[in-house]
């Protein structure tokens, strides 16, 4: 069976490792190539949950108007959205389906019976720092065809991490 | 290899416009008719015919309000909060608030001072 390991580590780390590496493997191959890293997910649970940003106070409410049928490379547009927001380290965001509605298209969002293609009203809301949401709006306008974005000062009171609340429940 | 949903085709020259607007919020129950009609049926009826840029409506899961009866959704005929929000200029605002106040019985209007972002890329 053919066997490869694979290791991601800083340039310096490899260069340690390189020459034992190469005295070890007498039949095989070395390959080393430059890697970037998008995501390091840990599963460990002894460390508190590192909140995204310090929200506390002053804070800025996002909305952004779509309709449920908008696509983005093949997939629901609010669903590419809450993805890119969330790679990019934004809080929170929510998405919620309206019942009724027109807007940016002039056509009216509404259910039909008979018809599987509805094209509900779908706004999603963020809350996160101004700045934090200045470095969405250049993504979310390249992603967006119709539509709306809808910005608001608003005072956050409490933000609550669920690890951190599993731990106050501990403690209680 | 790109990392194609690490960062969107960003065009680099877009031009953003941030406009003042407003927005407004119409709180009431799915319940609320105007004319035979179901009463958020009617404002968004009642929207497009005064030009309003554009109106959603929300349905809440649960809620009370000013007869402090609780909003929620029965087995037969749901009473639900209804939202109802609008985004336009505040003079079209003030043309529309005057309306639906005759329209409304109990409720609650609010506006907020907001900005926002027009995106129109499709033709028509």
């Amino acid at each position: 069976l053919p066997i490869r390991i694979e290791f991601v580590e800083t340039a310096q780390k490899v260069d340690e490792v390189l020459p034992t590496l190469y005295d070890m493997v007498t039949d095989g191959l070395i390959e080393v190539h430059d890697t970037e890293v998008i995501k390091v997910a840990k599963k460990e649970r002894k460390r508190p949950h590192v909140p995204h940003t310090e929200l506390k106070g002053k804070a800025r409410l996002m909305r952004i108007y779509m309709g449920e049928s908008d696509k983005w490379q093949g997939e629901p547009l609010h669903e590419a959205i809450l993805k890119r927001l969330r790679l990019m380290d934004i809080s929170g965001a929510t998405v919620y389906r309206g019942i009724l509605g027109y807007g940016a298209k002039g056509h009216t969002h509404k259910s039909h019976m008979l018809h599987m293609g509805h094209d509900y009203p779908v706004m999603v809301s963020v809350v996160d720092t101004e700045e934090k949401l200045n470095s969405v709006l250049d993504e979310l306008e390249s992603m967006m065809k119709d539509g709306i974005i809808v910005l608001s000062d608003v005072d956050v009171i409490r933000l609550v991490h669920s690890q951190y609340a599993h731990e106050s429940h501990a403690n209680d | 290899m790109s990392s194609g949903w690490c960062t969107a085709n960003t065009p680099t020259n877009l031009m953003r416009t941030i406009r003042k607007a407003k927005l407004l919020r119409l709180h009431f129950s799915e319940h609320d008719h105007y004319k035979g009609k179901p009463l958020y049926e009617a404002i968004v009826a009642k929207c497009k015919e005064l030009k309003i840029a554009g109106a959603t409506v929300f349905r809440g899961l649960e809620g009370y309000g000013e007869s402090a009866e609780i909003h929620r959704h029965h087995i037969v005929g749901s009473d639900q909060p209804i939202i109802v929000t609008v985004v336009d200029s505040e003079e079209n605002l003030q043309r529309l608030i005057p309306v639906i106040e005759e329209m409304m019985d109990t409720g609650m209007i609010a506006t907020s001072d907001v900005d926002y972002i027009r995106i129109q890329k499709s033709a028509g």
